[in-house]
């Protein structure tokens, strides 16, 4: 490669080679010459981040408006979100080879790179622009679905996206004020305006209150958009927060929040893919209340923020697997319910292999991803003394193993005997799902130097270093976390032995989003109902009060009203004469 | 016996992968057995945890007690199970109670497998 090719490469923004490939995705309709676009893209992109970017080095500066743009910056906080970014991308796009789908395969591209992109630039203004280039992009995947349901989703998708772009334009004033730049950088929350980019991120994280468009919109996708929607948005939130709140006390009680409340929903869910949106929810959490903890002053701190990048790197991968795998059942049966489905693995057997690696990976067992990233977290937090979110986190690890664990694969590939008997999934979704669990399982199991590769990537590596060779993998921690997950799956097996366990049954199970699809939505259906019947009323009023109004005026002040009539020209003269007197007196007064 | 006739016909669906990876779990003792399985390592782990060294951080030493994790993992799955049949009977709602779905119409996503055979 030339130098000055070299130098060219070097400027540019990995996340661009992926918006490019989707523009080209769009436009070429050879399909053999679109897979190559499609996979192509984000491996440059990859192979840009990873051979040609420098830390700590600005690239792709701009004036505009008397503002600077650093459209490129990398550093170790950056490096390992754009790599998972990365590495989902070109994953997702072979998981979608078969679909065939220019469209799809276009806003995928633009979307995974709209969020590359955001995660390595150093201003608020282009993370705008690519914050919204997400959403927008992204919405078409829910709407690809075709179906009424996924229209109605994706315009509330589409509305509370575009709202936390609003809402972060408006912060990024106030920060400008603030600052004189919009140099990415931490920031305080008693600073003006920052609960509005506070706020802006907690909905694109999913936030309590803020989280039913994940749940609303994710399961309401295509097979495909579906597995590309779980890696993005919400990560790119969880970097956010990383970079401009670490520390924040609030995000700990947040997040522990977080992690507690999807669990209690996913039981009663049946949509195995809701069900997955809510887990998405919970594993968020635990990012967010590990990012609460990262005063990064402390040791304990720098492990928090290990935490918090480690697990979201390993979550991409795990939960990509599980929406993978749901997205192979729903392509091959038409349904990702858990009350039509059951039995599969009799004909989907390497699809339940990699649902179950997803599985073990998401509950954090040892020899499998989450186990290593999800530890410093709680070690973070115990170590702190948050006591109580320490219990919260352990809390909602076990309700992990129920939705995400056990729920998933056992209602999908085992339980009773659903009678389909569907092929197989297509051999590129299988090559996806086997490139995520290899990632799972390499990033899982001491000695295949996984481990070692993905903590020497975390912001701070030589806090993780010390942490993986002290506390990764003693005798306690790893027959606790075996105690924790085993003891949990007998509960299982006794509940569902002894009748215990909530049948899986259809319908619709009502969350936050009841307050504005049904109340406000009622409330705005019967204002329009009531206007409805009084508007004409009130027209006839006013047409009526109007009239008269008209009638009163014009026969006073028209050439043959009442005071046009007698004296020297008229009583209008006189009275104009005297308001201006006084006004005239009023000011001579005021004067003196 | 005729749960033995279905699950004989069943299982001769399977693919020989599945068969070799899964077919286990067809047995009719299969659940037992793997129940019986669960609870001996259970006991193993809580054996174990009475000579292992425990590191806790001081805030959160009371997790050094043996069989703390056992039994919060336990406890923690039992309860949000079991809050599952109020909640489902309090929150679970008809299918269409947003009138969301399309009236009569198939409501398979584009992009399905089932989707492509309608075509």
């Amino acid at each position: 490669m030339s130098p000055e090719l070299v130098a060219l490469l070097k400027d540019i923004n990995p996340g661009f080679a992926v918006i490019i490939a989707g523009l080209l995705a769009y436009v070429v309709r050879v399909g053999v010459l679109r897979n190559i676009i499609t996979i192509g893209g984000p491996l440059i992109g990859l192979l840009m981040l990873t051979s040609l970017s420098e830390f700590g080095v600005d690239h792709g500066v701009m004036r505009v408006m008397d503002l600077t743009a650093i459209t490129y910056r990398v550093d170790s906080l950056s490096f390992i979100f754009a790599l998972a970014f990365l590495i989902a991308a070109t994953i997702n796009s072979i998981y979608s080879l078969h679909a065939k789908d220019p469209l799809q395969d276009a806003c995928a591209l633009v979307y995974a790179g709209a969020a590359i992109s955001a995660s390595l630039c150093g201003d608020l203004m282009t993370v705008f622009f690519f914050w919204e280039l997400t959403a927008v992009s992204s919405v078409f995947l829910i709407w690809r679905s075709g179906t009424k349901a996924a229209y109605k989703a994706g315009m509330r998708y589409l509305a509370i996206q575009i709202l936390s772009g609003v809402m972060l334009l408006l912060g990024a004033t106030f920060f400008l004020q603030n600052h004189g730049d919009l140099e990415l950088r931490a920031i305080s929350l008693e600073e003006p305006g920052a609960w509005l980019i506070f706020i802006a991120l907690g909905i694109k994280a999913a936030f309590p209150f803020l989280h039913n468009w994940l749940q609303d919109s994710y399961p309401k996708a295509t097979p495909t958009g579906a597995v590309v929607l779980s890696a993005f948005t919400t990560k790119l939130a969880v970097y956010a927060f990383a970079r401009m709140f670490p520390g924040e006390d609030i995000l700990i009680y947040i997040g522990a929040a977080m992690t507690i409340f999807p669990v209690f929903f996913a039981v009663i869910e049946n949509d195995l893919r809701k069900v997955l949106a809510y887990s998405l929810n919970n594993q968020v959490g635990f990012m967010i209340c590990a990012i609460g903890v990262a005063d990064l002053s402390t040791e304990y701190g720098k492990y928090a923020l290990n935490g918090a990048a480690a697990h979201a790197f390993a979550h991409i991968m795990y939960k990509g697997l599980l929406f993978m795998s749901m997205g192979a059942v729903l392509y091959r049966t038409g349904t990702a319910k858990a009350s039509e489905l059951g039995g599969l693995w009799r004909t989907m057997p390497w699809t339940t292999v990699f649902c179950l690696i997803g599985a073990a990976s998401i509950s954090a067992f040892p020899l499998f991803s989450g186990f290593v990233a999800k530890s410093m977290t709680l070690s973070a937090v115990g170590h702190e003394g948050y006591v109580i979110v320490w219990c919260m986190l352990l809390f909602a690890s076990a309700g992990v193993l129920e939705h995400s664990g056990i729920k998933i694969p056992y209602f999908a590939f085992f339980g009773h005997d659903s009678g389909k008997r569907p092929k197989e999934a297509p051999w590129n979704m299988l090559v996806a799902m086997g490139c995520s669990a290899f990632i799972c399982v390499a990033v899982g199991v001491p000695g295949l130097g996984g481990v070692k590769w993905l903590y020497s990537i975390l912001p701070y590596a030589e806090a993780a270093e010390y942490y993986r060779t002290h506390s990764l993998w003693t005798a306690d921690h790893i027959v606790t976390q075996f105690q924790l997950l085993v003891l949990a799956m007998l509960a299982f097996i006794l509940m569902k032995r002894f009748g215990l366990y909530p049948p899986e049954k259809p319908g619709v199970v009502l969350d936050f989003d009841w307050s504005y699809r049904r109340v406000g939505f009622g409330f705005a259906k019967w204002t329009g109902e009531v206007w409805g019947r009084a508007a004409p009323a009130m027209t006839q009023g006013w047409r009526t009060l109007g009239g008269r109004m008209y009638s009163q005026l014009t026969a006073a002040f028209s050439p043959e009203g009442q005071l046009s009539r007698g004296g020297l020209a008229g009583s209008m003269a006189v009275w104009t004469a005297v308001i201006l007197g006084l006004v005239v007196a009023i000011s001579v007064i005021s004067a003196i | 016996m005729s749960d033995d006739k279905v699950t004989h016909s069943s299982s001769d669906d399977a693919t020989p992968m599945a068969k070799m990876l899964f077919g286990w779990t067809e047995a009719k003792s299969a659940p037992t057995l793997f129940m019986v399985f669960i609870i001996i390592v259970s006991i193993i782990l809580f054996i174990v945890d009475f000579f292992i060294d425990k590191h806790a951080y001081k805030p959160v030493q009371f997790s050094e007690m043996p069989t703390f994790y056992g039994l919060y993992g336990f406890a923690a799955f039992t309860f949000v199970v079991l809050c599952g049949w109020p909640l489902g009977k309090r929150l679970r709602k008809d299918e269409n109670y947003y009138g969301d779905l399309d009236d009569g119409a198939d409501d398979t996503p584009f992009g399905t497998d089932k989707d492509e055979e309608g075509k």
